[in-house]
């Protein structure tokens, strides 16, 4: 330990003024605003997260239509690249818009979205179906969610108090909206920094929906898809279902939006992989939801519970546990077309929606 | 509260403008800087703010019972008193339940059984930083080094100041106690340096030690079915990790401090650029190697013996440095290790380099091999302290070697890119002698460069708050 043999680095404190460290200080901030300019302009245009991508797509996608779709299909992405208009057509005769975004978005989205679309259309002609995994009806809203989610809805600041239901956000939640808008650096960091590390092997993930806003997934992943049914064998396993408030008053929302204007909204079961219905937990689960929706739809002449039956498939035709491929989800599309036909026969005549809705 | 979260983005955020508003009242400032580190300390668990008023009471009034009495015998009595307070505080804390299972496993190889005995104790942050702390306060009035200071609000804060109070550097009460009971005044390169020091911290932890973690984790956790070469990286990655996880904290501290007109002293100097065992103690963790060098080794007998007993003091002095890191018996050999590896270096190294190795009496590839060599005994030491028992320390050594997994590409690439930038900015402190030659530059170049740590924070830090390391200890 004594001091020998050594040639120590040390700290020489150079003489620095005022101005000195406020061009440091201020150079520093510059330089940061610079680069995250660069990013927003990056991040807009070029999509890294499949996610923000889906909410800002299906968004624009409402918000840019000129006419009321024949049916909506409102949900998360079980539905996004599990419901295809093309075949929903071929079975219904009827067109349809697929504007289904992501679970993170939970039930509240959906009202949303039939909200905007009945202010500004007036309600689907035929109807709307809503599919979401079993797995969405208990989560609140999300940080992730009363953040950047919120940020890439293309809508006027304090959307998510005007429309209902509403989402309080506390000051720092809405940091994080202004962040999620024009902070990519701090906001999108994880996606940058994928960009970053793979330098110039870079390529950007080529993400695509079709006019009807359908994203067609090809490649099956079996070994994701197994290792997705474990976490949700472990979640079923671990968690009691009780529905999150959020979602308790979206779905009352969406019901008093169909009873208000007429039309008629289908709950539907997600897609899912085969292995998980043959647990009884996971029934039990399932039950519980459907006894909890049961209850919230009792009365209902406008809002219908189908395909109460869990539609499954082999990991083979999946991308994980509900996330089906192109071909898988014609199968899916086509089973719960006919359960909504179903259903729909057994409904009284539909009033003429549009003349219903331009009446009030 | 850690450096790394936004709560204490928040809580410093307050803090020094309301201290800079009280600038020239350094009482008031004082009593905001003890309050601010109470909240600081109780945020993470406010129970045992009472012991640390209880170790910095009793120390406080010990050490003005030594000042106050002539007689050599009373003033050891109240030293005695001090250490066994501290050292009982510590040994109840954090070395209990280390003795216990260490005493049931002893008597049950000599075939005596007894059940194992497990105390729920928590161990209050920082605990052995500043024990280590008040105990040198006492010794240096003790020995006559240091007038006890008569302000309790000048020892509290003292002890307690938050830049260092739960992971160092640990403070000597002749450098930092004079700083609480003048008036400080901020002189802008001070705050300049600062900076630097804050951004070049904030970058080595949550950028570089946090994504280290991240490739070291998996591999010492699954270790047996990890390729030699995985292994070599995850090593690597570990000794990247805690160096820029504890140097990185000890740079925030240090510059929060500067900011407040406050100098802590200076506790890693490139200890990878080490060209021996004794560079390297000079060079890594300063604040406790040279405590245990004034408080441990010379009070043993220092070199002043034979060389025998020169060994034997080097050797029992990094064997309780070794403990003092944890209450587990990976931190004993770890400190064995460092231990052998000093009196082998004395034993051996004959011709050791004099002050400065560059001035041309040694060859370049010489001094390049030792500072290899050196840090490969480093990167050994680093996978016995990481590791959570000894069978797995030799087995990640003996299963290091040149095969491959598919991931090891990967983590090497990852490696690479985390590591270069640190690597590239030591090279350059290295060869100008100065860990602040980036103030030199042009303020607007220091700007840029400032920004580009900023970026790189953002967009690779981790975010979710990791604990420093040294948090533990």
């Amino acid at each position: 330990m004594s001091k020998r043999n050594v040639q120590l680095t040390s700290e020489t404190v150079v003489p620095a003024s005022r101005r000195h460290v406020a061009v440091t200080v201020v150079t520093a901030l510059l330089s940061v605003l610079a680069v995250n300019v660069g990013a927003l302009a990056f991040v807009r245009n070029v999509p890294l997260n499949r996610g923000y991508w889906l909410v800002e797509q299906k968004w624009a996608k409402l918000e840019d239509s000129r006419e009321a779709a024949d049916w909506l299909f409102l949900g998360d992405s079980s539905c996004n690249q599990g419901l295809r208009p093309d075949v929903w057509k071929q079975a219904t005769g009827e067109d349809a818009q697929n504007l289904c975004t992501i679970g993170e978005m939970i039930v509240t989205g959906d009202a949303w979205m039939l909200e905007r679309h009945v202010e500004r259309h007036g309600p689907p002609r035929k109807g709307a179906v809503l599919v979401h995994v079993y797995d969405v009806w208990h989560r609140p809203a999300s940080p992730a969610l009363r953040g950047s989610l919120l940020a890439h809805v293309p809508l006027p600041w304090g959307f998510w108090e005007r429309l209902s239901p509403p989402l309080g956000l506390n000051p720092v939640e809405r940091l994080g909206v202004a962040a999620g808008k024009y902070a990519p650096l701090y906001a999108d960091n994880a996606s940058l920094a994928v960009v970053a590390l793979r330098g110039v092997a870079f390529e950007p993930p080529r993400f695509a929906l079709d006019g009807s806003g359908y994203m067609a997934w090809h490649k099956a992943n079996p070994e994701a898809v197994r290792a997705d049914v474990e976490q949700h064998v472990n979640f079923v396993n671990n968690v009691r279902f009780k529905a999150s408030a959020e979602n308790r008053d979206a779905l009352a929302r969406i019901r008093a939006l169909a009873e208000q204007h007429r039309f008629h909204v289908y709950v539907a079961t997600s897609p899912i992989a085969e292995q998980l219905p043959r647990l009884a937990t996971w029934r039990r689960y399932k039950a519980s939801i459907d006894a909890w929706q049961r209850k919230v739809v009792e009365g209902s002449t406008y809002v219908h519970l189908v395909q109460r039956t869990p539609v499954t498939f082999r990991p083979e035709e999946m991308e994980n546990a509900d996330h089906l491929t192109h071909e898988a989800a014609a199968r899916y599309t086509t089973t719960l077309a006919k359960s909504v036909l179903e259903a729909r026969t057994k409904l009284a005549p539909a009033p003429d929606v549009t003349e219903a809705s331009t009446s009030e | 509260m850690l450096f790394n979260s936004r709560t204490f983005l928040a809580f410093f955020a307050i803090v020094l403008p309301a201290y800079l508003a009280l600038t020239g009242r350094r009482r008031a400032q004082n009593v905001l800087l003890l309050l601010a580190s109470l909240v600081f300390y109780g945020f993470w668990d406010y129970r045992f703010l009472g012991l640390l008023a209880l170790s910095s009471g009793v120390d406080f009034i010990t050490a003005q019972k030594i000042r106050d009495t002539d007689s050599p015998r009373r003033k050891k009595l109240f030293l005695v008193v001090s250490l066994v307070m501290n050292l009982a505080v510590l040994g109840f804390f954090k070395y209990a339940n280390f003795f216990a299972a260490s005493t049931v496993a002893l008597l049950g190889f000599v075939g005596v059984t007894v059940p194992p005995l497990a105390l729920s104790i928590a161990l209050p942050v920082g605990i052995s930083f500043y024990t280590f702390q008040a105990m040198s306060y006492c010794i240096d009035v003790y020995r006559g080094d240091l007038e006890p200071t008569r302000s309790p609000l000048d020892y509290a804060l003292f002890i307690a100041f938050f830049p260092h109070l739960v992971a160092g550097p640990i403070q000597r009460p002749v450098v930092l106690l004079p700083q609480m009971a003048k008036d400080r005044t901020i002189a802008w390169s001070e705050v300049n340096a600062g900076l630097f020091l804050i951004v070049w911290g904030y970058l080595k932890k949550v950028v570089i030690a946090d994504n280290m973690a991240r490739i070291a984790n998996p591999i010492f956790d699954g270790w047996q079915s990890q390729a030699g070469l995985d292994i070599v990286v995850g090593a690597l990655a570990f000794t990247f990790q805690i160096y820029g996880d504890f140097s990185g904290y000890s740079d925030i501290a240090r510059g929060l401090s500067k900011l407040m007109g406050f100098e802590l002293l200076l506790n890693f100097r490139l200890p990878y650029f080490a060209l021996n065992p004794t560079d390297f103690w000079l060079r890594w963790h300063v604040s406790l190697s040279t405590w245990l060098r004034d408080y441990l080794y010379i009070p043993l007998g220092g070199n002043r013996g034979s060389q025998l007993a020169t060994y034997r003091n080097l050797f029992m002095t990094m064997l309780l440095g070794g403990l003092w890191h944890g209450a587990a018996w990976n931190f004993v050999l770890w400190g064995a290790y460092h231990g052998g590896l000093l009196v082998a270096y004395r034993l051996l190294d004959r011709d050791p380099e004099h002050e400065d190795p560059w001035s041309g009496r040694f060859s370049t590839a010489r001094i390049l091999a030792k500072m290899l060599l050196m840090f490969a005994f480093t990167v050994v030491g680093w996978v016995i302290f990481r590791s959570r028992s000894a069978g797995q320390a030799f087995g990640m050594l003996a299963r290091m070697g040149f095969t491959t997994s598919s991931a090891t590409r990967d983590l090497f690439g990852l490696f690479g890119f985390f590591v270069t930038p640190l690597v590239a900015m030591q090279i350059w402190q290295y060869r100008a002698k100065d860990l602040l030659v980036l103030t030199r530059a042009r303020p607007w170049l220091c700007g840029l460069a400032y920004g580009a740590m900023l970026v790189a924070i953002l967009v690779f830090g981790v975010r979710d708050s990791v604990e420093f390391i040294y948090f533990q200890f």
